[in-house]
């Protein structure tokens, strides 16, 4: 188990290198004129500062040159200040949000992280236990209520859904605010008497003992959660259900049950770890999916997280902050996958053996 | 015989309960059945009542957050620097930070009153002003304002420039009608604007000249506690110039801590043409305004918290006759909210107090309105009444005339520089246009005749608004409505197009793309209409209609590629000028490449009307402007439409300026 993790963690310098190629290579689409909008805030209108800015950057430079120029920024010869530089956290100037793009993802990540927390486990687990319950009741009623429960929620666009549940549970019954925090309580939050620990609210709320304003923020959390969860679980469902059902026609099952053991003990103790491999992939992939945020759903109910970010941007053709966000959830999905690949090892120990 | 009394009171009081319950206040007829007891039994009694209703009681409603006032909107602030910003998301928010030396008179976008200034003089022919700075007015950090603050605000304002930023419109008063930037002081060609490196390398004499040429043309004196201006002509609309954001008056020793112009004439080109990521006052305030900022997140929201020592409530002096002096909201939370379902969803709840509703989608907030206010043109004010669900928890106020249009401008001079792909193939083949096409007066011609703008008002303006007749919007001075203007004629457009380019468009027919920045319903319905009333006369007149992302759009725009555009203006200062300089010599007619001949004659008529002081005879020059605008043709004047705002009846104390949207004066409204 050792070594594999550690060939795993070696791959990752090579997997980096390789994200920022491919961004990079992106960028090479654009003109000298659009890619000073990584350096500047506004492209210049004057003509000879726009060439004092590809000059000074070496955006007319080959390839290799801007790209490590790219990484480890320009130090100015006259006044040795040193700017750019994504290995310094240099991701540009966002246009769209009037700030650095490292600030954007310093604020915006915190509030995606709280969210995919909160989701991970109702998204999951409601999926994979309306997959085992589908497949252990299969063909039966039960089955086809969760399948089409589960595949009304997979047909539902998010935004529908998501306007759906804002217009009855906020517009109409005002129990599930949108956004992240009501106005009192953000006042709280940024009181001095207030410590951010994680910048997570909910978590920081119980931190400082203040049950109130995690109720508010969790309040702003449901909606979201829900949306996430229902149009999740379809997909989740299937997977389970059809590879829980492939494992019940296993001999070994059926000679667990020969055994004289429990329906429950063969279902969860024989039958589910084995039906989780394809689980695993597909709940890998969802988390990371949150963790980068989710556009519709946070554009939906005003949660201020990395997905409205980076959908602001590209409506905006904000090339730097969406470079400089890809970037971050490039990253982000490399890590991610690390974790995925260490679970699957743990769960079947085949994995390791290749 | 007591026993009886109760029961008989008792029924009474049951009765009159019923009749209010009824709701109905004409007096009404009701039979009361009683059982008295009577020495020796029970006798049953029927008596007729007569008796009038308690009025109904009139649905209160009250906001759960009072001291608070929300506003989910769709457009966050570039910057706070007034110098610098040049959106109207951000200058609301300056315009509650700060103050200027002038104000409106309520909602009159024409008169002024005292503001930091407590009066002022006009002398020397119009070209100089005298401003008397109020005493004992404080900034935000304690700092007590003085004249010397009111030059350096100006001085310092004007020698950032930019051409982005508003400062033209400063820089054209005290320079001359065409300077739009410091720096052309230094090389009128204008070839330094907008290039900080290359100014700072320009000739020290010239650089201090230019910068000594604005610190004398603004001077104040400490002791007589005046600020006076002169000008490089008569300006009309100077006070009105001076009423908005990019004049706020900010503190001289804060902003040279924060780093801005340290007030030198020798380091001035140091703080010229810098951007918003280095702006020392982008993301802070120090104004003497009603608000203060509490704290900015980007994208998110601006908190504006009220500032406890208001120099209007200290020297209980009101703005405008019956203005409140301090403000009453204590917390004004601007949420960026870009998701119309959303922004519904919670003016539907209550949760936000003003909200932006596109003109789109009306329909669906309409039926939560329970009191309407329509704009009366004769008293300048609205009437209000119910509305047919006296009920719902909205105000609507509508009918007001507004200040925003949009037109459709020919390019005369395509940008063809490596290639086009808004023209075809380049070429009169009825496969593109050549990149003159509209150099020619018919083709222009053709088009005005050929918009339907009945259907432009009624698809696109939902029939709220009104046919623009020249440059001017309606109700300006020089405005005519019965002016030369263009009808949808298709026999007069057909006629145009067969003299067009020696009948060569007649024969062959065009095929150009027509761009719109993808979102905007109502430049797509300007597209499509222009796409269908073409293809209406003939199949090979082929436009099409091209949505682009904004940025895209602006950029095609900004570099002349676009063969025609759609593009709207919302006006800086309520003033002809305004309207006059961009549509026909400044941005737009740049954008059009417009040939100098029209531009020539444009331009004499813009500079006289600029300066002329008699509104009868600036009126007559803008009449003529009209009449050169109808004769050239240079764009579609469409339509101004008139405004919708939506709040909450529990909110009071807004009123409409022409020249502000909803939030720029929050300080006069409660709730």
């Amino acid at each position: 188990m050792f070594n594999y993790i550690m060939r795993r963690l070696l791959m990752i310098p090579l997997l980096l290198f390789g994200v920022t190629v491919l961004i990079f290579l992106m960028l090479q689409f654009l003109g000298p004129t659009q890619r000073s909008a990584l350096y500047v805030r506004d492209i210049p209108r004057n003509e000879r500062v726009l060439q004092g800015v590809i000059r000074k950057y070496g955006l007319d430079k080959p390839f290799y040159v801007q790209y490590w120029r790219w990484l480890v920024g320009v130090t100015d010869e006259k006044t040795g200040k040193h700017e750019g530089g994504i290995l310094f956290g240099q991701f540009g100037y966002s246009r769209t949000a009037s700030e650095p793009v490292i600030d954007i993802i310093k604020r915006r990540f915190p509030a995606t992280f709280e969210l995919a927390l909160w989701s991970v486990l109702p998204v999951i687990l409601g999926g994979v236990i309306l997959g085992v319950v589908a497949a252990v009741n299969h063909n039966k009623f039960i089955d086809q209520v969760a399948r089409v429960f589960s595949i009304l929620g997979w047909s539902f666009p998010t935004f529908v859904f998501g306007l759906l549940m804002l217009m009855i549970f906020y517009a109409e019954l005002r129990w599930f605010p949108p956004g992240r925090i009501s106005n009192w309580a953000d006042a709280v939050v940024r009181s001095p008497q207030f410590h951010n620990y994680t910048t997570m609210i909910t978590f920081d709320a119980l931190l400082n003992g203040r049950l109130d304003i995690f109720w508010d923020a969790f309040k702003h959390l449901i909606l979201p959660i829900t949306t996430l969860s229902y149009l999740n679980w379809a997909l989740l469902l299937r997977v389970t259900r059809s590879s829980m059902l492939e494992v019940l026609r296993q001999d070994y099952i059926t000679t667990a049950r020969a055994k004289g053991l429990s329906e429950r003990r063969v279902i969860f103790r024989h039958a589910l770890p084995n039906a989780l491999m394809p689980v695993v992939t597909i709940g890998g992939m969802m988390v990371v999916g949150l963790l980068n945020g989710v556009v519709i759903t946070e554009t939906v109910f005003n949660y201020p997280g990395m997905g409205k970010a980076a959908a602001d941007a590209a409506l905006n053709l904000d090339v730097v902050t969406v470079l400089g966000l890809t970037l971050f959830s490039g990253t982000l999905l490399i890590f991610a996958n690390l974790v995925v690949d260490i679970m699957y090892a743990y769960i079947d120990p085949r994995v390791r053996l290749e | 015989m007591k026993r009886s009394l109760i029961v008989l009171f008792a029924v009474l009081v049951v009765a009159a309960l019923a009749l209010a319950a009824c709701g109905q206040q004409a007096p009404q007829t009701v039979v009361v059945t009683q059982v008295v007891e009577k020495p020796g039994g029970t006798v049953v009694v029927t008596q007729v009542v007569e008796a009038t209703p308690a009025p109904p009681k009139a649905k209160e409603f009250k906001s759960s957050h009072p001291d608070t006032l929300v506003v989910a909107t769709i457009g966050d602030a570039e910057s706070l620097d007034p110098a610098w910003d040049y959106e109207s998301s951000g200058i609301g928010v300056i315009m509650n930070l700060y103050d200027q030396l002038v104000t409106y008179d309520k909602s009159d976008a024409t008169k002024f009153v005292p503001d930091l200034a407590t009066q002022w003089e006009i002398s020397d022919g119009g070209k100089t002003y005298t401003f008397h700075i109020r005493k004992g007015v404080k900034f935000h950090n304690g700092d007590t304002l003085t004249p010397e603050d009111v030059a350096y605000t100006f001085q310092r304002a004007i020698l950032q420039g930019g051409t982005d930023s508003p400062m033209w419109l400063l820089t054209e008063p005290f320079f001359g009608i065409g300077t739009y930037d410091i720096a052309e002081l230094v090389d009128p060609t204008g070839a330094l604007d907008d290039d900080p490196e290359a100014l700072k390398k320009a000739d020290p004499a010239k650089l201090k000249a230019a910068c000594e040429k604005i610190v004398n043309a603004v001077t104040y004196d400490n002791d007589k506690g005046t600020v006076t201006m002169h000008l490089a002509q008569p300006w009309g609309p100077f006070l009105a110039t001076i009423a908005q954001g990019w004049a706020s008056i900010i503190d001289k020793q804060w902003s040279i801590k924060q780093g801005a112009w340290d007030g030198s004439c020798d380091t001035w080109q140091n703080f010229y043409g810098i951007d918003d990521s280095t702006a020392p006052l982008g993301k802070i305030e120090n104004g003497t305004g009603p608000y203060m900022l509490d704290h900015w997140t980007p994208g998110e929201e601006i908190v504006l918290k009220a500032n406890p020592h208001y120099w209007r409530a200290e020297q209980n002096v009101p703005a405008w006759k019956g203005a409140p002096t301090a403000p009453s909201i204590k917390t004004v939370v601007l949420k960026v909210v870009k998701e119309w379902g959303t922004r519904f969803a919670m003016m539907k709840a209550g949760d936000a107090d003003f909200a932006d509703v596109p003109r789109q989608n009306v329909a669906q907030i309409d039926p939560l309105v329970g009191e309407i206010c329509v704009w009366n043109a004769d008293k300048s004010d609205f009437d209000c009444k119910p509305s047919d669900n006296p009920d719902q928890p909205l105000r609507l106020w509508k009918g007001m005339p507004t200040v925003v249009r949009t037109d459709v401008f020919f390019n005369f001079k395509i940008n063809t520089d490596g290639g086009n792909p808004y023209i075809g193939s380049g070429q009169l083949d009825g496969n593109g246009i050549p990149a003159d096409f509209f150099s020619d007066i018919h083709i222009r011609k053709a088009f005005n005749y050929c918009f339907d703008w009945d259907t432009f008002i009624k698809d696109a303006l939902n029939g709220e608004g009104v046919q623009n007749v020249g440059p001017l919007i309606p109700g300006m001075i020089g405005y005519d409505p019965k002016g030369p203007h263009y009808t949808y004629d298709k026999d007069k457009c057909v006629a145009e197009l067969k003299q067009a380019w020696d009948g060569k468009v007649w024969d062959k027919g065009f095929r150009f793309q027509v761009a719109y920045n993808s979102g905007n319903v109502t430049r797509q319905t300007v597209a499509q209409i222009l796409q269908a009333d073409f293809a209406d006369i003939d199949p090979k007149f082929e436009i099409e209609a091209v949505g682009l992302p904004w940025p895209a759009f602006l950029n095609a725009y900004r570099a002349s590629r676009l063969p025609m555009f759609i593009s709207g203006w919302i006006e800086d200062i309520h003033d002809p000028h305004n309207w006059a300089q961009p549509f026909t010599v400044g941005t737009y007619a740049r954008r059009q490449n417009m040939p100098k001949d029209i531009h020539d004659q444009f331009q004499e008529l813009v500079s006289k009307g600029v300066a002329e002081t008699d509104p009868a005879k600036r009126a007559e020059i803008y009449k003529q402007l009209t009449a050169l605008d109808y004769k050239y043709a240079p764009a579609i004047r469409l339509a101004v439409a008139t405004g919708r705002h939506y709040e909450q009846r529990w909110v009071q104390g807004w009123y409409y300026n022409p020249i502000a949207p909803a939030f720029y004066y929050l300080y006069s409204i409660k709730k």
